[in-house]
């Protein structure tokens, strides 16, 4: 037992550092978002009607539209539906202890998938009365079940005694998801409703149907979401120690698991019934973060939030103007930025899906 | 002290302990030996409640089961036999993750004392995940030794709960972890250690419990259990425990003549 001298270094600290990554996302939030409200198809810009506000003058009918009823609820809901894609990747990875796990590659969001089609699709059975009641948020609910039932199915299938099997988790997703897309598809070509049978929006997603109707029925559950996660970030810090050790540590790990995967269906769950299913987001954000910041939750996850918001109100404006006046499906755009991304994490580190 | 009473432990339909009897007091050291598969890391998993059993816990008197996990990470600390960790947490954050867990939250002060006590200091901006099996194992130390960093508050002892403390270590770092555990019971905290070395074992050890097949073989100070009849019962070949001349410390070597083997 040498005394410690005295000069000896302070242990770098990283978490002073990871905030005031906050303040910057938070910044570029901002910046990307009126840049968002600007560049579209239309040429109404934000800039002109908050002139003529300013000034006392009337909006133009063609600015109210665009800028009120197309281009904010858009802009909102893709930023509603980054964060909680980001998160729930962020989550799902402390969970499972691994920074693969990602709702799109380990069959989250094609049971979310397969809950809203399930939704849409047989929901007209349902009494009317009952119908009308739960309204358009059956659908939400719908995907937040599949995405649950996905999400606790993968967890036994690939946990032993505390101890995820990466492979297995790996796996079994590909067949989860490839299972819940085929019965989606089913269901697809049993709707005779046209609109459903556009299965390019279930498997790549799209912002384009953003109404203020959609962004009410998601911001509660992910605004709930985001105000829960600092519950669970001290419990997925333990967790990256064992469940075992993370118990020994004060941590109520039972209690933290049931809170991440309730978490996690509920924001992707909601992501997919309102933008389909967008992938790699989940993956790319809390990688390049816990690069930045490190890997500890507290910061990681609301960094994660605004990140992923960022990320996807940027990837919404590549969708909808590089082939203006067409569009393409979001989830193109997130799976050209993210694949390689996870094919760098895979070179970087062949060990975290070897059996090692 | 710690009670345990009628531990009975089932793994996969097998019973592998039956019905064991342990008591440890504070200011002390207990180790737990025996050969492969005797069950003693079952044991501590069943004493530290990792794993479902049968039979009581008492820690300083109360039952474990009752006690909040949270409480209890204030009074106790568990050392696995390794950790794998998925992330590259830094040296100082996972021994800041020890602090936070038991009643030294926002200490942070105290991180190189811990990582001093197990010769680590060195890596403390390291990524854990960079570092080599013997490394992690006294970082981990460190992380637990920083849980319960006063070894009495209160006037209510801690304990350790250490598996494998120093079986990655070479004889310098096997040196000096156990300086630090004798250190810690030395000021009223309570260790209790499985061990695999029994030349370490009767070293470091005040008390010695030997498992053989899931059930207590034999009990006591080294001297006591250190016997020829014990070990060589126990561990099923002929062990003569030979004395060194100062402490007449019990020590062991191979016997068998090369031949033998």
């Amino acid at each position: 037992m040498t005394a410690v001298t005295s000069d000896l270094a302070v242990p770098r600290d990283r978490r002073a550092g990871a905030w005031r990554l906050t303040g910057w996302l938070a910044l570029a939030l901002l910046a990307v978002g009126l840049a968002s409200l600007t560049w579209g198809a239309s040429d109404a810009s934000p800039w002109v009607a908050l002139a003529k506000l300013w000034q006392g003058e009337a909006l133009t009918a063609v600015e109210k539209v665009v800028l009120l009823n197309i281009r904010l609820p858009r802009l909102a809901m893709s930023a509603l539906v980054g964060a909680g894609l980001a998160m729930s990747g962020a989550i799902l990875q402390g969970l499972f202890r691994n920074p693969l796990a990602d709702p799109g590659i380990v069959g989250v969001t094609s049971g979310g998938t397969l809950g809203a089609i399930g939704a849409i699709v047989l929901g007209g059975l349902l009494p009317l009365a009952l119908r009308e009641t739960v309204g358009t948020s059956l659908v939400s609910v719908a995907a937040f079940v599949g995405a649950w039932f996905t999400t606790i199915l993968l967890y036994r299938v690939a946990t032993r005694d505390g101890q995820t099997s990466v492979p297995t988790m790996l796996l079994a997703g590909i067949a989860l998801a490839a299972l819940a897309m085929a019965m989606a598809g089913i269901l697809v070509y049993m709707a005779d409703d046209a609109q459903l049978r556009d299965l390019t929006f279930w498997s790549m997603g799209s912002m384009a149907g953003a109404t203020w109707a959609k962004v009410a029925t998601s911001l509660p559950i992910l605004a709930l979401a985001l105000l829960a996660s600092p519950l669970i970030s001290h419990g997925l810090n333990g967790i990256a120690l064992g469940e075992a050790a993370a118990m020994h540590m004060g941590v109520e790990v039972q209690k933290t698991k049931t809170l991440a995967v309730l978490w996690v269906a509920g924001a992707t769950g909601v992501a997919v019934a309102v933008a389909g299913a967008i992938g790699f987001v989940g993956i790319v954000v809390p990688h390049l973060l816990r690069l930045a910041s490190g890997p500890d939750h507290t910061p990681l996850l609301p960094n994660a939030a605004l990140l992923g918001a960022i990320l996807m109100i940027s990837a919404d404006m590549i969708a909808r103007t590089i082939v203006a006046p067409a569009e393409l499906p979001i989830g193109i755009v997130t799976a050209v930025l993210g694949a390689p991304v996870f094919l760098w994490i895979l070179l970087r580190r062949r060990g975290l899906v070897g059996m090692e | 002290m710690i009670e345990a009473q009628g531990i009975t432990v089932r793994l996969g339909g097998r019973e592998t302990l039956h019905g064991i009897d342990f008591a440890a007091q504070p200011g002390q050291i207990t180790a737990i030996v025996g050969p492969n598969g005797s069950g003693k890391t079952t044991f501590l998993r069943a004493l530290t409640g990792e794993l479902k059993h049968r039979g009581t816990v008492w820690l300083n008197g109360r039952a474990t089961a009752d006690i909040p996990v949270a409480e209890l990470a204030g009074l106790r600390a568990v050392l696995p036999q390794s950790v794998r960790m998925a992330f590259p947490f830094t040296v100082s954050e996972v021994v800041r993750m020890g602090l936070r867990a038991g009643l030294s939250a926002g200490r942070d002060s105290l991180i190189l004392p811990a990582l001093d006590r197990v010769g680590a200091t060195y890596l403390a901006d390291r990524p854990y995940t960079d570092l080599s099996g013997g490394e992690q194992q006294r970082v981990q130390l460190a992380r637990v030794l920083a849980q319960i960093w006063e070894p009495v508050v209160d006037d209510i002892p801690r304990w350790l709960f250490l598996d494998e403390p120093v079986s990655s270590l070479d004889p310098g770092h096997q040196f000096l972890v156990i300086r630090t555990v004798r250190d810690f019971a030395a000021r009223g905290g309570g260790v209790i250690a499985v061990m695999h070395d029994l030349n370490l074992t009767a070293m470091m050890a005040d008390r010695i419990t030997v498992l053989k097949d899931g059930r207590v073989a034999a009990n006591g100070t080294a001297q006591e259990v250190m016997t020829e009849p014990v070990l060589s019962r126990v561990y099923d070949c002929p062990l003569r425990p030979g004395r060194m001349p100062a402490q007449a410390m019990p020590f062991l070597l191979p016997q068998a003549s090369p031949l033998e083997i």
